[in-house]
């Protein structure tokens, strides 16, 4: 059983904002699942509630920071608590700036007409999966407390970086074949950067957990 | 390297049979702040008497282990206990000024040791202490009032001033600030500050956030055993053993 204290309602604050934090990271996990698979089918009336859910999660991070404010005044936390409150605070911060990449997304996609016929590869949307799942890695990490699953995720993103290079020069290629494709291409090479961002962002988040459950900063 | 002015080796405490502290080891450094934090009736205040032998007046309390000041034991049949305590002030809960002018206060110590030649001098001395504990200013017009005309904060620095008249070398303090409001709370800490330039600090407190402002060390006694000590710092932000980091964080340990 988990250690408790002995203001019964600090342990429902610290709870509160765990599990606010975490309900916040699933809806941004949705968010980019739903943006990803934007690169496949393409659903302009997708994409738009992709864009407009965003002010939700500004206003979610908003209510996470008065939360970790008012339990700052009134508790005073210390040691494994403080950390707790500042991790919230940085990785509220975090997983808003993920949200803004996947309305990015879904915004480069919401320009884009049709798919060039000469477009073969899904490269791309290669990058969104497992960029996706080395964020819900992250998340789960902080779920969890766990420093084992934390560990994972900066080494999925040397991955991604390396398939990120891969798809920039494989669409280098595609455009100097086919000049009709340009438009199209630099879209998705803009996508590709917001997917190689999450992807560095979900590594920030881990560094997070790890510095909460082993006390030091990586 | 920085240099220790106290060393308590394997300090026990006992009233009558029971064990107040046991076996404490601990080194305070010179012209540093050391906290000593722990629940009420952990062996901290006892600890801190036992650095000016203020114990020895309480009956049935005897202390084995050793305690040196400079390398030397201050419990020596030779040593005179007086003669300690003005190396060792000490400063209370509660403010304690004696029934005297704010004058007096603090020139009753510099008298009785005979630190001054003539009253020009000994007016100075006392100018000059006041100053240190930052209350001259509000004070230098009714110096000959009686000390405990002043309000909470002024009469614990009026204490602090009585103190550090006699020049000692390290000042305890036994929770100096728990009868203060926040801001005479905050002018004590920001002359223990300043103190540290010149004095060794050894302070009792239960306010956590306290410790944290104004030491550099802190040591963490638990039912009479010293469980944890370092850098204040650490001992706040990542504290290696539970019982500290449940205490700290007020947990059902």
């Amino acid at each position: 059983m988990r250690e408790q204290h002995i203001v019964t309602t600090y342990d429902e604050d610290l709870d509160k904002i765990k599990s606010d934090l975490f309900k916040m990271a699933l809806i941004v996990e949705k968010q980019i699942y739903d943006s990803v698979n934007l690169i496949k089918i393409l659903d302009i009336k997708k994409a738009k509630e992709i864009i407009k859910n965003d002010h939700k999660i500004d206003k979610k991070e908003k209510e996470i920071r008065n939360l970790a404010t008012n339990i700052l005044t009134k508790r005073q936390p210390l040691a494994d608590d403080l950390r707790k409150i500042l991790i919230a605070l940085k990785i509220s911060g975090t997983i808003e700036r993920v949200a803004d990449h996947a309305a990015n997304i879904a915004g480069r996609m919401s320009y884009v007409n049709n798919i060039p016929d000469s477009y073969l590869t899904d490269s791309i949307f290669h990058l969104g999966s497992l960029v996706l799942a080395n964020y819900a890695k992250a998340i789960s990490s902080y779920d969890k407390d766990s420093s084992k699953i934390a560990k994972v995720v900066p080494n999925l993103d040397r991955e991604i970086n390396s398939i990120y290079e891969t798809c920039f020069r494989e669409h280098l290629h595609i455009m100097m074949e086919d000049r009709e494709t340009i438009g199209f291409c630099t879209q998705m090479l803009f996508i590709a950067k917001e997917l190689e961002r999450i992807g560095d962002l979900s590594k920030v988040i881990s560094k997070e957990v790890l510095y909460n459950v082993e006390g030091v900063l990586q | 390297m920085q240099k220790n002015k106290i060393e308590a080796k394997k300090v026990s405490v006992f009233y009558n049979d029971k064990k107040a502290l046991n076996e404490i080891t601990l080194s305070i450094p010179e012209k540093r702040v050391t906290s000593l934090i722990g629940p009420s009736g952990c062996g901290k205040s006892t600890f801190l008497r036992c650095i000016n032998r203020m114990n020895d007046t309480i009956e049935g309390c005897s202390m084995t282990g050793r305690i040196l000041i400079d390398n030397k034991d201050i419990n020596e049949k030779s040593l005179d206990p007086v003669l300690l305590r003005a190396r060792v002030g000490m400063v209370f809960q509660k403010p304690n000024p004696f029934p005297k002018s704010i004058f007096e206060n603090v020139a009753y110590g510099p008298k009785i040791h005979g630190l001054t030649q003539s009253s020009d001098e000994l007016n100075e001395l006392v100018e000059e202490s006041l100053k240190k504990a930052g209350l001259f200013s509000e004070i230098k017009d009714r110096i000959h009032e009686p000390g405990t005309s002043l309000s909470g904060g002024q009469q614990q620095r009026l204490c602090i001033a009585r103190a550090i008249s006699i020049s000692p070398e390290i000042i305890l303090m036994d929770e100096p600030c728990s009868a203060l409001d926040p801001i005479a709370t905050a002018k004590i800490e920001e002359l223990i500050d300043e103190l540290a330039n010149n004095f060794t600090i050894v302070i009792v407190t239960h306010s956590m956030q306290q410790a944290a402002r104004v030491s550099k060390q802190t040591a963490f006694f638990h039912m009479g055993n010293l469980i944890e000590v370092g850098k204040t710092e650490s001992i706040f932000s990542n504290p290696s053993e539970k019982k500290t980091q449940d205490y700290i964080t007020g947990k059902i340990g």
